[in-house]
């Protein structure tokens, strides 16, 4: 297998750690909107480290595909 | 047509090297100071007039420095005030260059990981040498939390240690790969656009729906340009928190 392919292949491989990441995201939006439904008072104690949390998520999914667009392009 | 890696080209502007080392003054050198200049005007012109009733331009400036101050008031406690130009600074320098890099034709130096594995190791370095400033050899008790079960210290300190020193790797590449992969995306949707267009004026028609996904993607990355300046400020709080005092 050439590089080239292999590289190709690689690059489509890498976006696979992104359906992790959306799974994480779909449950813990379920789990804020449960908490809130259950209990409307803890939306400002959640609210505080929500966006942290999210970034956390988020960055799971994203630092794959931007290793493998470095390498890909790279 | 470029590949989406060009816009990450660092392309020096006054070539400069002394003694035989290369300091020229880059593109991404040229975005820092104008990202360091838009923040020194905006706060000076913000509180310029320190009126009582503050103007909407000082409300802004206010707004900020309040985010900031309480973030490092509840992360670093009370001993921490000493940090909050750090953070302040950090918070302000990592925001304007993701939001800079928005604009079209700007430079994002933050898409650079030697930008923010400098940030990440400057802050691991601080840590360490305040802790051993504040605490002396008593700082390395960090690496054993209170209260552990003998039979299990032996794993603990490992594994301590090692997400001791995985911090700024993971602090520096979070914020490089959210900022790198998202000017991908965008350069990527874009080109899409640009080869309808190239396939004749029939096919160009098509070539709107790349540039409305780029709408949404743009927003998406205004909110990941902020997000992740407040979680590297954040995450700076919390490592410098164990500096200050080792268990909270």
């Amino acid at each position: 297998m050439e590089l080239e392919a292999a590289k190709l292949i690689a690059g489509a491989l890498v976006v696979l750690p992104a359906f992790g990441a959306a799974l994480g995201l779909g449950m813990y939006f379920a789990s804020y909107n449960n908490a809130i439904a259950r209990n409307p008072e803890t939306k400002k104690l959640l609210d505080e480290k929500f966006f942290l949390i999210l970034a956390f998520i988020e960055a799971l999914g994203i630092i794959p595909i931007g290793i493998g667009a470095a390498m890909l392009f790279g | 047509m470029a590949s989406p890696i060009d816009q990450f080209v660092v392309s020096p502007i006054a070539p400069l090297d002394i003694l035989g080392i290369d300091i020229s003054f880059t593109n991404s050198s040229l975005w820092m100071l104008i990202s360091a200049v838009i923040s020194v005007v905006f706060l000076s012109l913000a509180m310029r007039h320190k009126a009582m009733v503050p103007s909407r331009l000082q409300v802004c400036a206010e707004m900020l420095y309040e985010f900031l101050g309480s973030m490092v008031s509840d992360n670093v406690g009370s001993k921490g005030r000493q940090y909050f130009p750090l953070i302040f600074t950090l918070f302000t320098f990592v925001l304007m260059g993701n939001l800079l890099g928005l604009v079209p034709y700007a430079f994002t130096y933050t898409s650079h990981l030697i930008v923010t594995g400098v940030l990440a190791l400057m802050i691991f370095f601080m840590v360490i040498g305040f802790g051993l400033y504040n605490h002396g050899l008593k700082f390395f008790s960090l690496f054993l939390p209170p209260n552990v079960p003998w039979w299990l210290v032996l794993f603990i300190i490992p594994i301590e240690i090692i997400s001791f020193f995985v911090r700024p790797l993971t602090l520096s590449v979070r914020l490089f790969a959210n900022m790198m992969a998202g000017h991908i995306i965008l350069k990527v949707v874009v080109s899409f656009a640009v080869a309808a267009a190239s396939m004749g004026a029939a096919w160009s028609v098509l070539g709107v729906f790349p540039v409305l996904i780029n709408v949404g993607m743009m927003m998406f990355e205004l909110l990941v340009a902020v997000i992740q300046a407040y979680v590297f400020a954040i995450l700076s709080c919390v490592y410098l928190k164990d500096s200050v005092d080792l268990h909270h």
